[in-house]
């Protein structure tokens, strides 16, 4: 048996192959144990590289919060670093101050501006019933159908990973303060996983034939920094109450739909 | 958002871009250089000059990561020819607050530099840009490779960081 090469694999991890070819990969990955390891190994990198970028991202806002917060001391400034203002500074200044303007307007609920922007506010679906609700730093297996996590410090990543293919993952913006993660029927040996900011919806290989529903994720609207990871690639980012989304299956406003690769 | 949409090929108008565009930009330049103020800088000045072009946002967006990485090469450069270090920004702890959180966090700030910094910057820019959820396509367009070509250099370059990255973990004793 001939043997996929990386170029491939890695082409039909991150949907970049037309359907023919894709259906041929999904056909040899099911007959092929070393392939599937390959392709394990090529999912574990980009897991691996998108946890490092996500928390980079958060050392790095906390470095430049720390030092707008201490005010009393002089901020470090870089040795030829200008400490004047740049000569377009006076058109940046004009262009943020149009787009705050806009910005709040839109903030409004019920502004036309908003809806504009926006569309309507989409539905919110309730989660399942008596969620159980996590806050604060230790990380923890969570059992259960369905979870609520607090975004720390405005901000939450949601990784979702190990589902069957096919298996869908519909991430919905809601106007709540918490995230909310459903596992639909079938899942029974699906958790979660909470650690500070962040939110790990794993499965466990469950044909996604014999899954009730699809994996539901619920981001708040008010997050400064969302992001939803699947199988290792970014799909989701929330910020400034705007979902921007790659690689969906579908979108509809507020929603969008994913699936799992193969 | 679906109301404002860009048609494939319309020129896009300012404000859009600016929404649309500036997170993913501002991400991207941070993580290229882990300097918040240079990021800062780089963006509002790469929009600025988006104001004089009349691009469709599909063409805006990569058309915005080359300007930001010329203008980051740019300020290196600049500082090269002032015989100042590239890696300007001190690592050492200025706040005597939770002094021991804060070595922790710049160890893993340095730690992802370093990675970065095994890659060939073409590399670098690639997961980056893949991580923003440019197609191979986009990718391919502006760091100028074969499109075919995207997959196996993203195999190869994810490898090389994790490798990288593994083991200057392991060398600090640390774990994520």
């Amino acid at each position: 048996m001939e043997h996929l090469t990386e170029a491939e694999l890695q082409s039909w991890l991150d949907r970049e192959i037309e359907p023919d070819e894709r259906a041929r990969v999904s056909r040899h990955l099911e007959a092929c144990d070393a392939c599937r390891r390959v392709a394990g190994e090529l999912r574990a990198a980009a897991e691996r590289f998108s946890g490092a970028m996500l928390r980079y991202d958060e050392d790095l806002a906390a470095e430049a919060d720390g030092a707008r917060l201490r005010p009393d001391l002089p901020v470090r400034r870089r040795p030829g670093s200008r400490p004047r203002l740049p000569r377009w500074a006076g058109r940046a200044a004009a262009i943020v101050l149009l787009f705050g303007a806009a910005g709040a307007a839109a903030m409004v609920p019920g502004s036309p501006l908003r809806d504009l922007l926006f569309g309507p506010p989409s539905e919110v679906t309730a989660p399942a019933p008596a969620p159980v609700e996590v806050r604060g730093a230790p990380s923890a297996a969570v059992d259960g159908a369905s979870i609520t996590v607090r975004p720390q410090d405005g901000r939450l990543a949601v990784r979702v990973s190990d589902f069957a293919p096919r298996t869908r993952i519909v991430v919905t913006l809601v106007d709540r303060t918490v995230a909310v993660a459903n596992l639909p029927d079938g899942a029974q040996n699906a958790r979660f996983v909470v650690a500070a900011g962040t939110l790990e919806v794993i499965g466990t290989g469950v044909p996604a034939g014999e899954l009730g529903g699809a994996v539901r994720v619920g981001l708040p609207r008010s997050l400064q920094s969302g992001v939803v990871v699947l199988d290792g690639t970014v799909v989701a980012r929330v910020s400034d109450e705007r979902m921007v989304t790659w690689r969906q299956v579908s979108r509809s406003g507020d929603e969008a739909v994913f699936e799992v690769g193969g | 958002m679906g109301a404002l949409l860009q048609r494939v090929g319309e020129a896009v108008d300012f404000q859009t871009a600016y929404r649309e565009l500036y997170p993913a930009l501002h991400r991207f330049v941070l993580r290229m250089t882990g300097d918040a103020d240079v990021a800062d800088d780089v963006v509002q000045e790469a929009f600025t000059r988006l104001i004089e072009q009349e691009l469709p946002l599909d063409e805006a967006k990569p058309w915005l990561h080359v300007v930001a990485t010329n203008l980051v090469r740019d300020r290196a450069r600049n500082r090269q020819r002032r015989g100042r270090l590239l890696e300007e920004t001190p690592l050492e702890p200025d706040r005597p607050e939770a002094a021991d959180v804060r070595v922790e966090r710049l160890e893993r700030i340095d730690r992802v530099r370093r990675a970065l910094a095994e890659l060939s910057e073409r590399d670098a820019r690639m997961l980056l840009m893949r991580e923003e959820g440019f197609r191979y396509a986009e990718i391919a367009r502006v760091l100028g490779v074969k499109s075919t070509s995207v997959g196996a250099l993203v195999a190869r370059a994810l490898k090389r960081f994790v490798r990288a990255y593994d083991s200057l973990e392991e060398a600090d004793g640390t774990s994520d």
